[in-house]
């Protein structure tokens, strides 16, 4: 009876462990995939940090994680500063836009949000499907709608890359004269020969959704490896008492 | 060689007398016999016995980790958000104390019900233990509170709305419901005066309170004794027909199956906080990593999963003041539960099929009562959760009468023998 009930309640907490509720298009993401970390950062410090912050990450520790800076070699120090700090920051600060209340406020309409937790507050596939819905909108401010959020205050952020790959999915016909723009500028980037190719957009918002989870929760990978270390030893551990109480319980009749 | 023997045992005597000198001053000795070797337990004590030490064990682990966790937290609106993400992030291991604290919590809630399921099952909340049933039910109000006090100090967009709804539940008390309202928060709305006054209740008078409470629910155990699965009173350590023992001292038999239980609670728990802390947004809502904004109501305010049935009751029930009558019930019938019981046997293995039925019947409501009240309400929702919240009525309302009437088994002598 007590074996079985064990059974089932560990059969309870595995299947809320797999489970995993989501309705919109989901995301692979993998928290061990370095380069796509790296690549992540760099495309948020480019393309996501002049308006937003990430105020509880710092950049060195940023840097040890992603393996950019070693913590005890102070000379990889500067390989951080080049690559990932824009601002006038200290690599020991946390993470912060330039960006002013006031003149975002009067661009956007609202302060760009933290994205420090963004994750955990929405989660990865939101995030993921609020970057790639992004269309063609000449109603709006800035030219762009998105399907997933009507009406959002941000900008894409990524138009750069969608215009080189021609990423805009067209929801409007209205929009025909702005595509046949974009095919024309498409043909102009590709002419410059001495540019690196594009990235296509899918991956770029994976590797910078892959970063975003990681700075929400930086600690998890080495949660998980410490987990893995603690649980083997409770069970070595409930062993070794489980023979003792054998022991002790032998010589009393059912 | 000599002289060294005689430092041997000149220190053995020094160590003895030292010993001594303490036992004559303090009771250790008569403790240690009157609640662990000479404590007498029945043999046939099953895992649902173990709930009861588990949740003490959490108990303490949550007052360990809440201490660490004070060290770091700032209980105001400007930093307490903050301090959490300091905790998580800056301090060594600092995820791991807050893991073990807000999943602690979701556990020890998980091993309480289990602990009241057994007291249901093989009913030891029946003469002569009603006390110990109605101190427990006591425990478990009090947790409640606890709970539902610490739920604020994150300063999350759930912890503020969940705690504005249930402080504003007060304010439908005639004549000091608004006085009270304010005395309790400290200000109109809840604000950084509430989230001191919380503090300070979660960390040290409902924790005093509650080890005051779990102290006394351990003396009434101790006075009239441990229940067994069978339910029949043991007063002889022996049988005397086959010389086996039906009672066996705490020490060392249940002391090495407790441990075994710890160890197994501890996998299962670790496997919760170092792999699926958030389980979910079960044990640590998403909207909650939104810091507070009393000028930002979220569309849906969920409640933490053990406050659940108590907000699906206020949610279906049209009346707010009602609702409150109504929620209050809820936690009343649990202490009436001894004197609505009129069936002379104790536990469900000797009983007849009414009880099981009702038993089940109970079990199955307040679980999908809970479960429902964490989802979005829909009017069909709504008249489901009524008809949850009849059936749970009912099972203690009709209980005098289905208890009386039943056909029951006939009990077993003894332990011995089977």
């Amino acid at each position: 009876m007590w074996k079985i009930s064990v059974f089932f309640l560990f059969i309870l907490i595995l299947s809320f462990t797999l489970a995993n509720p989501s309705k919109s298009k989901p995301i692979k993401l993998s928290s061990s995939d370095l380069a796509s970390l790296q690549r992540g950062a760099k495309y948020f410090m480019n393309y996501c940090s002049g308006c937003h912050s990430l105020q509880y990450m710092r950049y060195n520790r940023l840097g040890v994680d992603l393996k950019i800076e070693d913590k005890f070699d102070s000379s990889t120090q500067q390989r951080l500063k080049d690559n990932l700090v824009f601002t006038q920051a200290k690599t020991s600060d946390t993470i912060k836009s330039n960006l002013h209340k006031e003149e975002s406020l009067r661009w956007f309409g609202k302060p760009p949000p933290d994205l420090s937790l963004s994750i955990r507050a929405r989660s990865a596939d939101w995030v993921y499907n609020y970057l790639l819905s992004f269309y063609l909108d000449d109603t709006r401010p800035f030219g762009v709608n998105n399907s997933f959020i009507k009406n959002t205050a941000m900008p894409d952020p990524l138009a750069i890359i969608r215009m080189d790959t021609n990423a805009y999915h067209n929801l409007n016909k209205t929009n025909d004269q702005l595509s046949l723009k974009i095919s024309n500028h498409v043909i102009y980037s590709h002419s410059n020969k001495s540019r690196p190719p594009t990235p296509i957009l899918e991956e770029v918002v994976t590797d910078l959704v892959n970063f975003l989870t990681y700075i929400a929760d930086p600690t998890k990978n080495n949660r998980q490896s410490l987990g893995k270390k603690v649980c083997g030893f409770l069970l070595l551990l409930t062993y070794f008492v489980y023979i003792l109480k054998k022991q002790i319980w032998g010589n009393v009749k059912k | 060689m000599r002289i060294a023997a005689l430092r041997r045992t000149d220190k053995k005597l020094i160590t003895k007398n030292r010993v001594n000198w303490l036992s004559e001053r303090l009771p250790i000795n008569e403790y240690i016999r009157q609640h662990l070797t000479q404590y007498y337990l029945p043999k046939n004590l099953n895992f649902w016995y173990f709930f009861g030490f588990l949740s003490l064990f959490t108990f303490f682990l949550q007052v360990v980790t809440g201490i660490w966790l004070t060290l770091f937290y700032t209980p105001t609106p400007e930093g307490a958000f903050n301090s959490i993400e300091m905790i998580m992030r800056d301090i060594p291991y600092g995820w791991l104390l807050r893991y073990l604290h807000s999943s602690g919590a979701s556990v020890f809630f998980i091993l309480i019900y289990a602990h009241i399921f057994r007291s249901l099952l093989y009913g030891s909340y029946k003469k002569p233990r009603e006390l110990v049933w109605l101190l427990g039910v006591c425990l478990y109000i009090i947790l409640l509170l606890e709970a539902f006090l610490g739920y604020l100090l994150p300063w999350g967009q759930t912890s503020y709305w969940a705690s504005q709804i249930g402080t504003s539940l007060l304010d439908s008390i005639p004549k000091i419901g608004h006085t009270l309202t304010l005395w309790i928060r400290g200000n109109n709305v809840v604000a950084g005066e509430t989230l001191h006054r919380f503090f300070a209740f979660h960390v040290i008078a409902i924790p005093l309170s509650l080890i005051f409470i779990i102290r006394l629910h351990l003396i009434a155990l101790h006075k009239v004794g441990c229940n067994n699965p069978e339910g029949i009173s043991i007063q002889t350590k022996t049988c005397l027909h086959n010389k086996t023992l039906s009672k066996v001292p705490f020490h060392p038999y249940y002391t090495i199956k407790e441990l075994l239980a710890l160890l197994i609670f501890l996998f299962i728990f670790s496997v919760i906080v170092f792999f699926v802390p958030e389980m979910h947004g079960y044990f640590l809502e998403a909207n909650n990593f939104i810091p507070a904004d009393p000028l930002l109501t979220p569309d849906h305010i969920q409640p933490l999963w053990y406050l659940a049935p108590f907000y699906g009751v206020l949610c279906v029930i049209p009346n707010k003041t009602l609702g409150i009558l109504v929620m209050g019930g809820v936690i009343f019938m649990l202490l009436m539960l001894p004197w609505l019981d009129r069936n002379p046997v104790r536990s469900m293995r000797n009983r007849g099929y009414y009880s099981r039925f009702a038993l089940a019947n109970f079990i199955l409501s307040f679980s999908l009562l809970s479960y429902i009240s964490t989802t979005v309400f829909t009017p069909n929702k709504v008249i489901f959760v009524q008809i949850l919240l009849l059936n749970y009525f009912l099972f203690f309302l009709l209980m005098p009468f289905y208890t009386k009437y039943e056909k029951n088994k006939p009990l077993p002598q003894s332990l011995c023998g089977k």
